[in-house]
C-alpha cells in the first residue's frame, strides 16, 4: 500500500508560514505542529525545509526573530510576521486565490 | 530593499560565520527538543520520543541544509574547499615538492623552448608584410656558382623593367671607421641603396631616409645613424641632423636617425650610408651586394621569379661588358633566379630543429603531467576511504569533485608559476650563449607573454584532468567495499593502469579497480577472474 504524500505542496509553504504566523508570533515547531494540525495531517513539514524558510523569510524582511522562553521554560526562536511580511501574505493568497479557482475551473469543465 | 537586505545579511553571516552557526545550531536542537517534548506528551517514551522527533532528518543534516541557504555560501565554501586543498598539500611536502618540481620542468622546458620559436619561427621579421619581402638571389650552373648575389647592372634593370616589384634595394656589410668624436672608432654599417628602407618599411625616427639623389657619387656624401649609436655618441640630441661627422677621413652630412626597432637580419650596424653608383660606368658583371626587395601585393615568388628570368636576357643590351672578359661569358652562366622569402633566409635550416625540439619538449612535459597523474593516482587510492566515509556523511559529489580538482589546481598553477621561473633562467641563459639568438633578444622579451600563456594552459589542462577521486564518490559502497583489497595491491594496480594511457589515465586508471572491486570485494582485481574460476571448480565438485 502506498504511503500517502505528506509533502507540502511547492512553492505553498512560504504562504503557510506567514499565514500561520499572522495568527501569533511562534517558534518553529509550533508552525510545523500548526500546519500539521490545521491540515488534519494531510501535510507534514519537515524540519530542514521549514527551518530554511524561516531564514528566507527572515532575510527577506517578511519576519523578525527573538530568542525567547516558552511556556514550559525551554529557549526557542520565536518569529513575528511584519509589516512588509503582512502585505506579502496578502500577495501571496490573492495570487493563490485566483490560480486555485483557475484550476478548479479547469477540473469541473465538462466534454 | 529586498536585495540589499540580503547582501548586507550575508555579509553579516560572512563575518560572524561562528555566530550565525551557533544559532542555527541552538534553533534546530530546540526544535528537535520540544517535538521530542510534544510525543513524551502524548504518551511515546523519552527514548523513543527522541527517536521519531529525528525521522525528519538528525541534528547534523538539519543543521547543514539551513546552513547551506544563502548566496555567502556560494562564496564562502569554495574559498574555504581551497584553503583545504592547501592544507592537504601543506600537509604531504613530498608529494606537492616532487610534483610542482616536475610540473615545473615541463612547462619550463616548453616555455623556454616555445618563447624561441615564438621569436625565431613566428613573428621573425619585425617588418610591415615582411611575407612581401624578398632576396634577390641568382643561380648560376654555367659557372658552377650555386647561389649568386646581386650586381649592380641586374640591380638596375630590375629597378627600370620590373613588373612585380614594388621597390628594389641593394645592401652590402662594410666597416667604417669615424674620427672626430672622441677616441677614433671602427664601427660596422651597411651601404644601401635609396629604396633600401622602403623595401623593408622602415621610416627614420627622426630627419630623412635616402633618396635616389644621395646615391649619385656627385652629390654631397649623407649617412643615417641607428639609434643605439646616436644614443651613446650623441646623447640622443636631435640637433644631430645635418651636422657632418668624419667617416673614413671624408665629412657626412647626417640626414637621419633609424628607430629604436630597426633591426636587419643578424647585421648590428650603427650607421647607414648610401650605394653611390654612376649608373653609366656600371660594367654587366658587377657582383658585389646583396638585393631585396618588395612584391607588389598578391605576387607569389613563383611569379616574381618568372618575371626576374624574363629580366635577366635584358641586362646585356643594357650594360657593357667589363674589358677583357668574353662577351659571351653573361649567358654562358646561364644565370637564373633563386628568389626566396627573406623570413626563410633569416630563419634558414633551424626551423625544422626547433619544431622537432619544441615536439620533444612537449613529450617530456606530456610525460611530466603522467607522472604527476600516477602520483596522483597513488594518493587517491591511500585516501579512497576518507572520500568513501565523507560520501557517506552526505558530502555532494559536486563538492567532493571541486575539493580534488582545486587541488590539483593548485598544484598545476604552482607548477606553473615555478616554470616560468625556470623558463626565464633558461632563456637568460640561452640568450647569453647563442650570439645567433642574441640578435632576437628583444623579441624573446615580448614573448614572455606567450610563455606565461603555455604555463597557464598546462596548468589549467593539468588541473582539470579527471581526477581518480571522482570515481571514488561516483560510486561510494563499492570502493568501501574495495577498501578491503590490500594497500599495496592496489596502488600497484592503479599505477600500472596510469602507465599505458599516460595523462588520461586518471578516470581509467581508477575504473577497473572500482570495477574489480564490485566483483569481489574480498579479492585483489588481478587475480579475481581466477579465483571466479576455481569457485566454479569447486561448486562444479559438489
Amino acid at each position: 500500500m502506498e504511503q500517502p504524500n505528506t509533502d507540502v505542496i511547492q512553492g505553498t509553504l512560504d504562504m503557510l508560514i506567514l499565514k500561520t504566523l499572522s495568527l501569533e508570533p511562534m517558534h518553529g515547531f509550533g508552525i510545523a505542529r500548526r500546519i500539521e494540525q490545521v491540515s488534519r495531517g494531510v501535510f507534514k513539514v519537515n524540519p530542514g525545509s521549514l527551518l530554511t524558510a524561516l531564514q528566507r523569510l527572515e532575510r527577506g524582511g517578511w519576519l523578525d526573530a527573538e530568542w525567547c522562553r516558552t511556556e514550559n521554560s525551554r529557549r526557542a526562536k520565536v518569529y513575528k510576521l511584519t509589516r512588509a511580511g503582512k502585505k506579502q501574505l496578502e500577495n501571496e493568497t490573492t495570487d493563490w486565490s485566483r490560480r486555485t479557482a483557475a484550476i478548479a475551473r479547469l477540473l469541473k469543465a465538462e466534454g | 530593499m529586498s536585495m540589499f537586505r540580503h547582501l548586507f545579511r550575508g555579509l553579516r553571516a560572512l563575518a560572524n560565520r561562528k555566530a550565525v552557526d551557533q544559532d542555527i545550531a541552538d534553533e534546530v536542537a530546540s526544535y528537535l527538543e520540544q517535538a521530542a517534548a510534544a510525543l513524551v506528551e502524548s504518551g511515546l517514551s523519552p527514548d523513543e520520543a527522541r527517536r521519531v522527533a529525528r525521522l525528519g532528518g538528525n541534528e547534523t543534516t538539519v543543521r547543514e541544509q539551513v546552513r547551506s541557504y544563502g548566496w555567502e555560501n556560494a562564496v564562502a565554501a569554495p574559498f574555504s574547499d581551497l584553503r583545504y586543498a592547501g592544507r592537504r598539500l601543506r600537509g604531504s611536502p613530498g608529494f606537492t615538492a616532487v610534483s610542482v618540481l616536475t610540473l615545473a620542468l615541463g612547462i619550463g622546458a616548453s616555455t623556454a623552448i616555445f618563447s624561441v620559436i615564438e621569436g625565431v619561427l613566428l613573428k621573425p621579421l619585425p617588418y610591415l608584410h615582411s611575407g612581401q619581402i624578398v632576396e634577390l638571389r641568382h643561380t648560376a650552373p654555367g659557372i658552377n656558382i650555386p647561389y649568386l648575389n646581386l650586381a649592380a647592372s641586374l640591380y638596375f634593370t630590375y629597378k627600370e623593367e620590373g613588373r612585380v616589384f614594388q621597390d628594389v634595394g641593394m645592401w652590402m656589410p662594410d666597416t667604417a671607421t669615424i674620427t672626430g668624436i672622441g677616441e677614433p672608432e671602427e664601427v660596422r654599417c651597411l651601404s644601401v641603396t635609396d629604396r633600401f628602407l622602403p623595401v623593408l618599411g622602415v621610416q627614420p625616427a627622426l630627419g630623412r631616409g635616402f633618396t635616389a639623389f644621395d646615391n649619385d657619387p656627385k652629390s654631397e656624401p649623407t649617412v643615417i645613424l641607428s639609434d643605439g649609436y646616436w644614443q651613446s655618441r650623441f646623447g640622443g640630441d636631435r640637433t644631430v641632423i645635418g651636422r657632418r661627422i668624419m667617416v673614413d677621413g671624408n665629412p657626412r652630412e647626417v640626414i637621419g636617425v633609424l628607430p629604436p626597432s630597426f633591426q636587419f637580419l643578424d647585421r648590428q650596424a650603427s650607421l647607414l650610408a648610401p650605394l653611390r653608383f654612376n649608373r653609366a660606368a656600371v660594367r654587366l658583371i658587377s657582383f658585389c651586394c646583396q638585393g631585396v626587395a618588395r612584391l607588389k601585393p598578391g605576387v607569389t615568388l613563383a611569379q616574381a621569379n618568372a618575371d626576374v628570368a624574363r629580366m635577366l636576357p635584358m641586362a646585356p643590351a643594357k650594360f657593357a661588358v667589363n674589358p677583357g672578359f668574353s662577351p659571351t661569358m653573361f649567358a654562358d652562366a646561364r644565370i637564373a633566379p633563386r628568389l626566396r622569402l627573406l623570413r626563410d633566409l633569416w630563419v634558414g635550416n633551424i626551423g625544422n630543429t626547433l619544431w622537432l625540439l619544441m615536439g620533444t619538449v612537449g613529450i617530456v612535459l606530456l610525460i611530466a603531467c603522467a607522472n604527476v597523474a600516477n602520483l596522483l593516482l597513488v594518493r587517491a587510492g591511500g585516501r579512497r576511504q576518507e572520500l568513501a566515509v565523507r560520501a557517506a556523511l552526505g558530502a555532494g559529489w559536486g563538492r567532493i569533485a571541486r575539493e580534488l580538482l582545486l587541488e590539483s589546481a593548485l598544484l598545476g598553477v604552482a607548477g606553473g608559476a615555478v616554470g616560468l621561473a625556470l623558463a626565464y633562467a633558461a632563456l637568460r641563459l640561452l640568450l647569453r650563449r647563442s650570439g645567433e639568438l642574441a640578435a632576437h633578444a628583444r623579441d624573446l622579451d615580448r614573448s614572455g607573454g606567450a610563455g606565461v600563456y603555455v604555463g597557464y594552459f598546462a596548468g589549467r589542462r593539468f588541473g582539470i584532468r579527471p581526477d581518480p577521486g571522482l570515481q571514488v564518490c561516483a560510486a561510494p559502497s563499492v570502493e568501501l567495499a574495495a577498501q578491503r583489497r590490500p594497500l599495496s595491491q592496489r596502488k600497484q594496480g592503479a599505477a600500472s593502469c596510469a602507465q599505458p594511457s599516460g595523462s588520461r589515465a586518471g578516470g581509467a586508471g581508477a575504473g577497473p579497480g572500482g570495477r574489480f572491486g564490485a566483483d569481489d570485494p574480498n579479492l585483489p582485481g588481478a587475480t579475481s577472474r581466477r579465483s571466479r574460476f576455481f569457485r566454479c571448480a569447486r561448486s562444479g565438485d559438489v
